[in-house]
Order: C-alpha cells, then structure tokens, then sequence
C-alpha cells in the first residue's frame, strides 16, 4: 500500500519526528523540574528495605508524612469527615489533586497546610488523595501520594540507610519541586 | 469507487455474467461494466500473517535483548538506542514500501510496537513518574500518527484497544478530556480516512467503556447507569445515523442489552429508595423490556435473541424462583429461541427464493 509517492518520504518524516517527540515529551517535566526546581529536605517515615536483585543497592521505600485534619481546607474535612472508618474513598475522591503547602522549620521543610485550591504562592507539591485513616492517637490523617517514587534504589555502602530503618531514626530526602511537581534525588539517613 | 470482494465471489459473478451473455440476457460491454464495479479484496494473505508473526517475534527478541543488558547501558544511551531502532524500523517500512510492500507494512507495526516498548523503557530507566494510563495514552497518539501513514491498515485498531487500556488501567481527570478528544479525532478519522465498519463499532465500544469508567467515577448509581445504557442503546439503534448504520444498531444492541439486562435485577431499583423492594417495578420493566427485544426481534436481529436467552438465564438461575418456576421459564425461553431461529430461517429462505 503506502501509496501518494510525492509527499511520502515527507509524511515518514514527520511520523519519525512526532514519534520522537512523544517520546521527550516525557522527559519535559523532569528536565525542568531539575533546572528550575528548589531545593528542599523533607521528611519521610521508612516503610521496608531489602537489597535489591544485584545486591549492590537497596531497595528502601518510605512515605511522606500524612496531613493531619487540622492542616485540611473545607473542602477536604468535608471528604474526610463523610468517610466511614475503615470504608475505601469513593473513586472521585480517591483521585482528587491536593495543593500542600509547605514552610521551612530549619533544615527540613514541613507540611502546614492542604487545599483543593493551588495556593497563590510559596512552596506546594501536588499530590492526590489516596486514603484517609486514623493515627495512633484517634487523629484522622488525610494520605496523599505526589509525584514521588515510594521506593528508591540507593547504594548504602556503610550501612546508614539500613540502620535508619531499624533504629527508627530520622530519614530526610532531598527533593527538588517546581509548580508543584517534584523528583527525588536521595535520601540522607540523619544520625540522633 | 469499487466494491471489494473476495477473489471467489469475483469468480463467481464473472461465471454468471458470461452465461447471462451466452444466453443473450446482456450485452459483453454490460457485463463488463458490471465486474467492472468491483475488485478483489486482500483477505487473509498466509505470507501478511507469517510477516507480521515475524515482526512480533522480532519486536520482542529485540525487547528482550535490550532488557536483559539494559542496566549495562546508559541513560542517554538507551535512548540513543531506542530512537535508533524506531528509525529503523520505520526507514525500512518507507523504503520497501514499493518492492515488498508486505514487508513494509510488518515493519510498520513493528515501528508502533518499538514505540510503545520505548515509551515503557525510558519511563523506568529515568524513573519518571508516568502512570501507565499516561503510557499507553501516549502509545495510542503514536499508533494514530503511524496510522495516518496507511489509513486502511489496523493501526487504527490498535490506537482504540491502547485508549481502552490506557481508561482501565487508571481514570482520572485529565485522562477522562484528553480520551474524550482523542475518540472525538478517531470518529473523524473513522468518517473521512478509513471508514470501515469494524473500527466504528471498536471506536463506539470505546465510547460506552468511557461513559462506564466516567460513571464510576462520579460514583453515579447503578439505576442511573443502567438507564444510561439502554437510552444510548435505543438512540444508537433507532437514530437515523448516515454513517456506518450497521455497526451502530448492532453495537446499541449490546448497549441496549447490557442496560436491560442489569435493569431486570429488583436490587438495582431499591438502591434509590423510591421503591421499596423493586419488584413491581423490575417486573413492569422486565415485561415491556421482552416486548420491546420481541419487537426487534420481528425486524430481524438476531443479537436479540442473545439478550433474550441471557435473561433466560439469568431467571432460570435466580434462586429466588421455585424449581417448577424456572423450569417453565427454561421452556418457554427454549420456544422463544427455536420459534426464533425458525422464524429467521424462514425469512432467510424467502430472501435467498427472491435472489433465485
């Protein structure tokens, strides 16, 4: 078939090209994130580590804190208060975007607030509601998930990472976020 | 434009006109002018089916290969390669387009599946946090703009099926407008550059997944749905759409039938609370539902006796009902399909007398 000889050789082109630019338009957010990102530490809880396949990195997975009720806007108490304990969200709010807003306390930035709207400035990560559940103290926590990998492979060759985990000190990950969307780029095991 | 049909039915007409010139019915020049009116269409060719295995092989070899070894390579090198082999790919299929123009297309399905294999592989070797959906939202757009290349080809085909994967695998808001356009684009694609009926039931089969996956997710009742579906069903069926009808009536047949079929169950009525029970309710509905498929059924389509038998069964399973009950319906619904199948045999039989 692939008839029309005249203009083929051009139509092949830009089926190449678009083709092409399908495939870097991948890599448009994460290259800006790591130009024009700032720089920030936040704090993560580890969940689980194992050594990966090769043996020569782990495998560490972790979360970022989780909000609590008092840091929520109206709208999302509202989600949060129609949830029955232990009662999956609805698929509309399992997926709602989240703007949480965070504020430097030393080294490390913290969540203080979290809105459906995007604030109008500062620095936010935008993430979507996963769960909710309640802490250990009866408190109901809002669980979002942002564009972050929840495990990371990392070379740990003193062992600092692993001994994080198991003597449950802090964990801080540098990340850099730019309008909201965020990468990572290590994870720093902080010695008491 | 020609009509295509097979090379048997070619045979066949130019052994009925040659006996109609023989016996002095028509004139050659007539005849001619008649077989003139078609061509013979491609079918199933056993050497397109050995290419296009063998292209998958390859596609995969080559996927394999470059997975196995691929923690070796580095990032801008993996997507040095993956370029490369899509040129390839693609450079091949443009330049036997002409001498071995069966090759060429094998290629081309191999360039679309190169693409979406690369799409996967530079999403994990950046640890770029894509979700799937995105992916395959994206491999779609890249079967579409391959498709364009030979608008008479599958690709179109694989496009759908890729959007319908990528709704399944995660809907959310964005993906829910970008889908809506992208099917919006395809049935424009579908109505000027390959109009055949198969990809517009596909793209109508993408569109009911979409209105499901958009239901569920503004938690819509299942009453609402339901009633959803049939409406989109009788629209679909009764509309006077001048664009490949057929695959409309028959895919709002199936609309139609998923709706009723779900809309029979008494549960499903109760679940808004102006009904207590809703038995009477479904009853009413069930008792009009059959009348309407009866209906349809006088119009001889033969889907509905599949909606038909599916309800059958769907009572006859009902523990609700007593044995003797649902061995009556398993009778009477065994008439209604042999009085059915006689009924279509007969017109069958009068329409073939009529060609006679």
């Amino acid at each position: 078939m692939f008839t029309n000889p005249l203009s083929l050789f051009v139509k092949f082109l830009l089926v190449w090209l678009t083709l092409v630019l399908l495939m870097s338009s991948l890599a448009v957010r994460p290259v800006l994130i790591q130009v024009a990102g700032t720089k920030v530490y936040l704090q993560v809880t580890p969940t689980s580590v194992r050594p990966n396949l090769s043996l020569e990195e782990i495998v560490f997975r972790y979360d970022v804190e989780d909000i609590p009720y008092a840091a929520l806007d109206r709208d999302l108490r509202d989600i949060v208060d129609s949830v029955a304990e232990y009662r999956p969200l609805s698929r509309r709010f399992r997926q709602m975007t989240v703007y949480v807003s965070l504020e430097q306390v030393g080294a490390v930035h913290t969540i203080t607030q979290a809105s459906s709207t995007r604030p109008d400035d500062g620095l936010y990560l935008i993430g979507s509601v996963t769960s909710v559940r309640s802490s250990d103290e009866h408190e109901r926590l809002l669980v979002v998930r942002y564009g972050l990998p929840r495990q990371t492979d990392q070379a740990d060759p003193e062992g600092r990472l692993l001994h994080a985990f198991r003597d449950d000190t802090l964990v801080l990950a540098t990340v850099r976020i730019h309008r909201g969307h965020a990468r990572l780029d290590m994870l720093h095991p902080v010695s008491n | 434009m020609k009509t295509k049909i097979k090379l048997r039915q070619v045979q066949f007409l130019d052994e009925a006109l040659k006996n109609a010139v023989e016996h002095d019915q028509i004139s050659p020049d007539q005849a001619e002018q008649v077989l003139g009116n078609y061509a013979v269409s491609e079918g199933f060719n056993a050497m397109k089916a050995w290419l296009g295995i063998g292209a998958v092989l390859v596609g995969v070899g080559l996927l394999f290969l470059v997975w196995a070894n691929w923690a070796a390579i580095p990032n801008f090198g993996r997507v040095v390669l993956i370029v490369v082999v899509l040129s390839l790919s693609l450079g091949v299929a443009y330049v036997w387009r002409m001498t071995q123009p069966v090759t060429a297309t094998a290629f081309w399905y191999l360039s679309a599946i190169i693409y979406g294999a690369g799409l996967f592989l530079i999403v994990e070797s950046y640890q770029l946090q894509v979700t799937q959906s995105y992916i395959f939202f994206l491999w779609a757009l890249g079967a579409i703009v391959l498709g364009t290349l030979k608008p008479t080809g599958w690709m179109f085909f694989m496009a759908t099926a890729l959007l319908a994967l990528s709704i399944m695998v995660g809907f959310y808001d964005a993906l829910m407008i970008r889908t809506a356009v992208v099917l919006a684009g395809l049935l424009v694609i579908n109505k000027y550059l390959a109009p055949r009926l198969l990809f517009t039931a596909a793209l109508i089969g993408l569109g009911l997944l979409w209105y499901y996956h958009i239901m569920q997710y503004f938690d819509v009742k299942t009453l609402y749905v339901s009633w959803g579906y049939l409406t989109i069903g009788v629209l679909l069926y009764h509309l006077p759409i001048p664009f490949n009808r057929k695959a409309c009536q028959q895919l709002g047949l199936v609309s139609l039938g998923i709706g009723g079929f779900i809309l029979t169950f008494p549960a499903i009525w109760a679940e808004i609370g102006a009904f207590s029970s809703g038995n009477i309710v479904s009853t009413l509905f069930v008792l009009s539902f059959i009348g309407y498929l009866l209906w349809l059924l006088g119009r001889v389509e033969p889907l509905t006796l599949g909606i038909i038998a599916a309800l059958l069964l769907r009572y006859s399973l009902d523990e609700r009902y007593s044995i003797a009950l649902r061995a009556t319906i398993f009778i009477i619904g065994g008439l209604v399909l042999l009085a059915g199948g006689f009924y279509f045999e007969r017109k069958h039989h009068r329409g073939a007398r009529h060609v006679h």
